[in-house]
């Protein structure tokens, strides 16, 4: 089992209403948050993870000319799996695949999927820090979170 | 020959980046002339690149020992022991808007440095140090009448002695001791809280490196070259404390003001060694910065951290985060810059970095689409 704390910054398209048309644009989800999480070993060098994290912040709709570009308060529940190779002895990496629930204020829940290269790095015996890196929904922006993680 | 036992008998000493911790250098004044690092390398400073940090994948058979017996400015002829010259160039390629067709490449040509240490005694108890060379042109310069500046400038020149056992006065101009020091001027930091490329200072600054810990208080007068109203005096002082051989935990904090403006800053810092050649580090502040001529004030904070994870000898892995908010209030933009890459010593005195950087900017009524950018360094030193 593992529990952690993580920061995440992504963008992602929610829809606006501009001159009475409604459209999706790009916006930046900015947020911090705790997880769990599930990990065990195929191999001794491949292991698999399940996480979920719970996280809320803000997220600022990108400027249009014309266009209202608020600030919203949200809330995300991503739940992710993983499956990771162990480079070194304290270095592993794999693919990770996301599943995204969120609530905006003043906009419709909505659904999303991602996908991350995780880099998983033990800093103490039981301390590890995972870095990811890739792009949710279909934004074709960056997606980043950093999650410090304590294995029970 | 000694140089390399020298290596062996004391590897827990000398630093090129903090993030070298990870190879038990805590602390920089083993490897550079400046106790706060950066500048000229000593003579253990260049061994520990050739031999420790530089891959073999171009040095054939040669060992570490050997690599670090050719480390000196004429290779294995040895300079007299009160002399010890130098050169560094930094250049970099950077395209901006990457991926888009609006993308623009440029060189610049970061630094060109001569660099000069005389060793006073040969207990190095008292040296000169002195780094002259060339500086582009700020950019903002392309676009205004002002006069620009000279290229060809002193980075520093200061007197180094040490007073007793452990405890170094420094008198001259060199940058403010304050944060954890790294090569990336543009890092925010460095650029934003004006300890940046060309921010060096007159003053006197004493270090104490006791086992654990160390601490430095610098006063510091402004850069005497400029004119008076436009010299940022004051003060700052980096306390580090090692928690174990491998963490490190310290604070810092810097005042300055002239004519127009006054600026505090103080930040918690950090560095840990994971693993031979893995490290993270980070430093985490707040800036408060007052403008003298609108009497206006404002308080923000500044993040940043960087990983190195040694994938082989010479080559590693590197990941840096950063955020900055120049106001504490809920409307003001938050930048968060992201950067992976790598940072490469494939062959001796080389050393190339290279970095896919990501700007973000977030803001209610202001947010703008992310900016890319690719930036491949190479930095050369003889």
């Amino acid at each position: 089992m593992t529990a952690g704390l993580g920061l995440f910054s992504w963008q992602e398209k929610v829809p606006v209403i501009l001159n009475s048309n409604k459209f999706d644009t790009n916006a930046t989800f900015s947020s911090l948050g705790p997880s769990i999480g599930f990990q065990g070993l195929i191999t001794p060098r491949y292991r698999y993870g399940v996480d979920f994290a719970y996280h809320s912040g803000v997220v600022d709709i990108l400027k249009l000319d014309g266009a209202v570009s608020p600030r919203r308060n949200f809330k995300s529940y991503w739940l992710s799996g993983k499956l990771l190779y162990r480079w070194t002895k304290t270095f592993a990496l794999g693919p990770d695949i996301l599943y995204s629930q969120k609530s905006i204020q003043d906009l419709p829940d909505s659904t999303s999927y991602g996908g991350f290269l995780n880099l998983e790095y033990d800093l103490f015996t039981e301390v590890k820090l995972i870095q990811a890196l890739g792009s949710v929904g279909d934004s074709g922006s960056l997606a980043y979170s950093f999650t410090l993680v304590r294995t029970f | 020959m000694k140089l390399a036992l020298f290596i062996f008998l004391l590897p827990l000493f000398g630093q090129a980046y903090p993030d070298f911790i990870s190879y038990g250098y805590r602390t920089c004044i083993t490897c550079h002339y400046n106790g706060q690092g950066g500048g000229a390398l000593n003579d253990y400073g260049r061994a520990v690149w050739a031999g420790e940090l530089t891959a073999r994948t171009f040095t054939g058979s040669k060992t570490g020992d050997e690599l670090g017996e050719e480390s000196g400015f004429l290779g294995k002829t040895e300079l007299p022991w009160y002399i010890r010259p130098g050169f560094k160039y930094r250049g970099l390629f950077l395209q901006t808007d990457v991926g888009s067709k609006n993308a623009v490449n440029r060189w610049i040509n970061m630094q060109s440095d001569a660099n000069l240490a005389v060793l006073l005694d040969k207990r190095q108890e008292k040296i000169l140090v002195a780094t002259y060379g060339y500086t582009p042109t700020p950019r903002r310069f392309s676009s205004t009448n002002e006069p620009k500046p000279s290229n060809w400038t002193s980075h520093e020149y200061y007197f180094r002695w040490l007073v007793e056992k452990k405890q170094y006065l420094y008198v001259g101009f060199m940058d403010k001791f304050y944060g954890l020091k790294h090569p990336d001027h543009t890092a925010f930091n460095r650029a934003l809280i004006r300890n940046s490329q060309n921010d060096q200072t007159h003053g006197v600054a004493y270090q104490y490196l006791a086992d654990n810990y160390d601490i430095t208080a610098h006063l510091f007068l402004g850069n005497l070259s400029q004119d008076k109203d436009l010299r940022q005096a004051g003060f700052s002082t980096l306390y580090e404390y090692a928690l174990e051989k491998n963490l490190t935990l310290g604070g810092t904090a810097m005042y300055l003001a002239n004519d127009y403006l006054e600026q505090k800053v103080g930040a918690v810092i950090s560095r840990l060694a994971f693993a031979r050649g893995k490290s993270i580090f980070f430093e985490v502040g707040l800036k408060d910065e007052k403008n003298k001529t609108t009497s206006t004030s404002t308080l923000g904070y500044y993040g940043y951290m960087q990983g190195l994870i040694a994938v082989e000898r010479g080559y590693n892995f590197l990941t840096t985060l950063q955020m900055y908010k120049a106001e504490l209030n809920s409307s003001s933009a938050v930048q968060n810059r992201m950067s992976v890459g790598g940072l490469f010593f494939p062959y001796p005195r080389t050393e190339f970095r290279f970095e896919l950087v990501n700007d973000r900017i977030s803001a209610p009524e202001n947010s703008s689409p992310d900016q890319w950018s690719l930036q491949a360094q190479v930095h050369l030193a003889l």
